[in-house]
């Protein structure tokens, strides 16, 4: 390689021109976006006046601000439902296709469905099944003698409407995600599964047969197989969906902006939300920056320790 | 024969398990393009039922007439073809610059481009809306189409399959006098016609279910995307719940035409990469 450090003028100016256009939108769009981004959260600004440093004070006031810890706290909820059972269901579906099934193509199809449709089309579609009254989902509950609930406008928490409903109570700090949030989960899980499975599927269909027969004749049963062969095999795919997943939990907005706004009282406002809130609704440009960038932080972190903890257990085929 | 009917009851129940899982993935569909089929009266007198008693195409006139979803529609094939247009061709560009040029820096810059891969959109769109508010561009198409006519996940893509091109085509086409362009455009991208389609339906995709870009960079009326159009009416209360299913059938309905026409580009496409983007 360091042989070749001449290059050709004619291919440096071909080289320059082709990357052109790319490198202009990443420089503009994205690289001096995410300083600018860190610059901004030490500055007081609303988008019109001038702009006043104000040193750590937009992060100080964000950590005193309550509705901030209720959208950390909320999005760490979110992440919690939607990533465990987003992974089990669409690892269980890719299990079951992966059985020389006939009408792989149509099951695939039909599961990948909502991972089309825009977000928007989808909370239209949910908010009308979460209706309290006429809603579909409130109409199978009473069947099985189960109160309605306002899904998409309960503030209380899930855990206090189910003892509720058992005649108990208990404290509050132990009411759990609100009902309303526990709503929004469901409807991405709903969104995203397919996706998943899709991809577990392609890491199953990686492994050799050969094992499994090996395996077979050396006695062991399909529990067996399944927990020494497949599981181990497979963890680099959910490794890499597990990372993937919990980034995209964080990072979730459209959600909440179509169906709740963050409310009823904030029960499911998450951090994309209030920074969109506080930049261009109540035009704090500085203060939304300094959230913008924890969340940064975080997901960074998130992939490193992942990397780090998870990356050294995990098998490379 | 006793294993065959093991084998036999086994798929049995495989099927009822995957089917009923269908239904859940399905049923919201189906259940919303059955309400937009119905009219005013039934909505709420049954709202369960899967067959309209009386089918009826009000809820699409009425939405067409009430609300300027034909220009939304417009708007949303402006920007969606647009941004795929341009990145096909810039990406291809850089990928083939990535993989088939010497310069120098260039392994530099590439880890750059995977880097700017790693960033949230979320954590960037205020200053990408000063940026484009200090050009003028707010409330323009440009602002939707700018910030994505090139995209780092498509030159990564692109390279990928690029390097997988033997050079000795490359040295072929030299003999015969077929300069880089000429084997860019001639050779290369012909190859890459699957690879290309990939992400040209991804992009579409992208652009096309995109909400939080036009909510934030447009205010007219007139150069709403069909996904903020119709989330605004719905915030407005414009729209009952009949006419909101007709519009959000008519949004869906070019993505599902693709998707099914498709399938193949997409499953290769998220098994190759495990695309982010999306």
């Amino acid at each position: 390689m360091k042989a070749t450090r001449h290059y050709h003028a004619a291919d440096l100016r071909r080289a320059f021109l082709l990357i052109l256009p790319t490198y202009l939108i990443l420089f503009v769009f994205i690289i001096i976006p995410i300083f600018f981004a860190f610059y901004l959260s030490f500055n007081k600004w609303n988008l019109l006046g001038s702009m006043k440093f104000v040193g750590l004070s937009n992060y100080r006031k964000l950590v005193q601000m309550e509705e901030f810890w209720k959208a950390l706290i909320n999005t760490f909820y979110y992440s919690f439902i939607t990533v465990p059972l987003g992974i089990c269901i669409s690892l269980a579906l890719a299990l079951l296709l992966n059985t020389k099934i006939k009408g792989l193509a149509f099951y695939r199809t039909a599961y990948f469905m909502p991972v089309m449709t825009s977000v928007v089309a989808s909370a239209f579609i949910w908010q009308w099944i979460f209706q309290s009254q006429n809603g579909i989902l409130n109409y199978i509950f009473g069947f099985i003698g189960l109160g309605p609930l306002s899904w998409l406008n309960e503030p209380k928490g899930i855990f206090t409407v189910i003892f509720e409903s058992l005649g108990l109570s208990i404290p509050r700090w132990l009411g759990g995600p609100s009902v309303t949030l526990v709503a929004i989960s469901i409807m991405s899980i709903w969104k995203n599964t397919g996706y998943y499975m899709i991809i577990f599927l392609a890491g199953l269909q990686n492994i050799p047969k050969t094992l499994y027969e090996a395996a077979e004749i050396d006695g062991a049963g399909p529990v067996k197989r399944f927990f020494s062969i497949t599981i181990p095999i497979l963890s680099p795919t959910t490794f890499f969906v597990l990372i993937m997943a919990v980034i995209v939990s964080f990072q979730v907005f459209e959600q909440v902006a179509v169906t709740t706004q963050g409310g009823p009282l904030n029960s499911s406002l998450v951090l994309v939300y209030f920074i969109y809130e506080r930049a261009f609704k109540f035009l704090e440009v500085g203060y939304a920056s300094s959230a913008a960038y924890i969340l940064f932080v975080i997901v960074i972190v998130l992939t490193y320790f992942q990397v780090k903890i998870l990356g050294r257990r995990v098998h490379y085929a | 024969m006793k294993h065959s009917f093991r084998v036999y009851a086994k798929h049995t129940v495989l099927h009822l398990i995957l089917i009923s899982g269908v239904l859940v993935m399905i049923f919201p569909f189906i259940w919303g393009i059955s309400t937009s089929f119905k009219d005013m009266r039934e909505v709420l007198s049954s709202p369960f039922s899967l067959i309209p008693k009386r089918f009826t195409f009000v809820n699409y006139r009425n939405v067409v007439s009430s609300i300027p979803i034909l220009r939304f529609f417009i708007n949303s094939l402006i920007v969606s073809v647009s941004i795929t247009v341009s990145q096909l061709i810039t990406c291809s560009f850089s990928a083939y610059a990535f993989s088939r040029l010497k310069f120098p820096f260039r392994d530099g810059l590439f880890y750059i481009l995977l880097g700017t891969m790693m960033i949230p959109q979320h954590v960037i769109m205020i200053p990408v809306y000063i940026i484009l508010n200090f050009f003028r561009l707010i409330d323009t198409y440009a602002a939707m189409i700018i910030p994505f006519i090139s995209s780092a996940f498509g030159t990564f893509l692109l390279r990928q399959f690029f390097l997988t091109i033997p050079r000795e085509l490359e040295e072929a086409a030299t003999l015969d006098g077929c300069g880089h362009l000429c084997f860019l455009f001639r050779i290369m991208l012909p190859l890459a016609r699957p690879i290309l389609a990939t992400l040209a339906i991804f992009t579409f995709m992208w652009s096309w279910n995109n909400y939080l870009w036009p909510l934030i960079v447009t205010n007219r009326i007139e150069i709403r995307t069909l996904q903020y159009g119709l989330a605004m009416f719905k915030e407005e209360g414009g729209l009952n719940w009949g006419q909101l299913m007709a519009g959000t059938t008519i949004a869906t309905i070019p993505i599902l035409v693709i998707f099914l026409a498709a399938q193949k580009q997409f499953i290769k496409g998220i098994t190759l990469t495990g695309l982010r983007e999306g």
